[in-house]
């Protein structure tokens, strides 16, 4: 029996979930050897499916838990913070953190086309991971030492963006309205984390939690800036294309 | 999920998660700040994702981690943890949902009729552009509620359809059927904003 697109539609669907019996995914092909738009509807929701899977989790503000915290204590959930007084607090995950931005600024500082990404971990360099225990990490000249090259990775990234904003000034004019009031709430809501999370690591400069969203925080506003860079360039690309097109055909 | 490496016992599922419940229940700082840390942006996702991407995304993240350590007791490793917290994250933001007064629908209504003709674009979306993301976004935020949860818990958050039936309380085919007709719609929808900017691009030289 011939297949009519909607079958395929739904083959197409059930099978980003899972895999698809043989005599359907020969059926299929049979259908998308003759189906233009059956083809068009499979590349599009294979790209649609990655493009959902890959889609970033937000900046998550450590105002959020710091408020979160405060309210469990007051409702004698958890326990209350032991070093609430500020001592600092070290452990391996902030060496790493720390090996991660490191990483990522170099990427900054060679090229400002660097995508941002949470991947960065596996190129780590091992000699970033600290050889002692966590509790070591408690040395006041390497919590020191971590404190020094957190707010150097901090001003790179803050330089990074700095250029970064410059070169998106520039262009803004030509991306879509729309995306750029979604991009302009982004912005604000990353600000605000960044703003966040300096504060809480006032208080409190080893809280993990308050690390990790600030570079989180950086890095998602690198990658949002080149996007929008990226956009600008396609906006232009496209626009010059047509003109081109107009100038040809009159 | 992490299974407990053990070389002589075979790990139960959600071994790791119980051990982690088991000690915020006691008052570990350590882990609740754990249990935080490993939730708090998907969760946060799905809350903007969900109510918009506004201040309520963030209470309405804080309202699902005091009803998670509230309710800690009544978690018995059945499922995962996240699956146990994603069902309370989702009744956050569809109460936030209902208590604004939206007209959305609920979980388990089905999309009409006629949505499924109109899915179809006459032509493809083509390569994802810089600014895809942003674009998804959008598409995701036009997507009625239900569709929009039952996508989010699925194509986005990489549960299973029982998972997200279990997450929702509807069957796992009316999770099948929400996410297909979601994906569709999101298809139409990048496909009219790519129609638009190009002739946006065309018209704003």
């Amino acid at each position: 029996m011939t297949m009519t697109c909607r079958d395929a539609e739904s083959i197409l669907n059930d099978a980003l979930d899972a895999p698809m019996p043989p005599a359907d995914a020969a059926a299929l092909a049979a259908h998308l050897g003759t189906c233009a738009a059956c083809r068009d509807l499979d590349a599009d929701l294979r790209l649609l499916h990655e493009a959902a899977e890959s889609l970033d989790p937000p900046v998550v503000s450590s105002a959020t838990w710091t408020a979160l915290a405060a309210q469990l204590e007051r409702e004698g959930l958890m326990a209350p913070s032991a070093n609430a007084s500020g001592t600092p607090r070290a452990s391996w995950r902030g060496h790493v953190l720390m090996a991660v931005a490191a990483s990522l600024l170099a990427g900054i500082g060679g090229s400002l086309v660097w995508r941002a990404s949470d991947q960065a971990g596996p190129s780590t360099p091992s000699a970033a991971v600290p050889a002692t225990a966590p509790g070591n990490a408690r040395d006041p000249r390497a919590v020191e030492a971590i404190e020094i090259e957190l707010r150097l990775a901090a001003e790179h990234y803050e330089n990074a963006i700095t250029a970064l904003e410059g070169l998106v000034a520039e262009d803004r004019t030509r991306i879509d309205p729309a995306v750029a009031q979604v991009v302009e709430r982004n912005l604000l809501l990353i600000d605000r984390a960044i703003a966040d999370s300096r504060t809480a690591l006032q208080g409190q400069p080893g809280s993990l939690v308050a690390q990790a969203s600030l570079f989180d925080a950086y890095r998602q506003k690198v990658s949002l800036l080149q996007d929008l860079i990226a956009m600008a360039s396609e906006a232009k690309r496209t626009g010059a294309e047509s003109a081109g097109r107009d100038r040809s055909r009159s | 999920m992490t299974l407990a490496a053990s070389p002589a016992l075979e790990a139960t599922p959600y071994d790791d998660d119980r051990r982690l419940v088991a000690r915020c229940r006691s008052g570990e700082r350590d882990a609740c700040e754990e249990l935080y840390r490993r939730h708090a942006p998907r969760v946060l996702g799905l809350a903007r994702r969900m109510v918009g991407p506004t201040e309520d995304a963030e209470d309405a993240a804080q309202d699902v981690f005091l009803a998670v350590f509230r309710k800690l007791e009544s978690f018995r490793g059945e499922s995962s943890l996240a699956t146990w917290l994603y069902r309370l994250a989702m009744n956050v933001c569809l109460d936030r949902l209902r208590s604004r007064g939206h007209r959305e629908r609920k979980v388990t209504d089905e999309f009409d009729v006629e949505d499924a003709a109109h899915v179809a674009g006459p032509a493809p979306v083509g390569r994802l552009s810089p600014g895809a993301a942003i674009d998804l976004e959008r598409a995701i935020a036009a997507l009625p509620a239900a569709a929009r949860a039952a996508f989010l818990l699925h194509d986005v958050e990489g549960f299973d359809h029982r998972e997200v039936g279990s997450i929702l309380g509807i069957a796992e085919g009316t999770s099948k059927s929400q996410v297909h007709k979601a994906r569709l719609r999101i298809r139409t929808f990048l496909h009219q904003t790519r129609t638009a900017g190009t002739a946006g691009a065309t018209n704003g030289r």
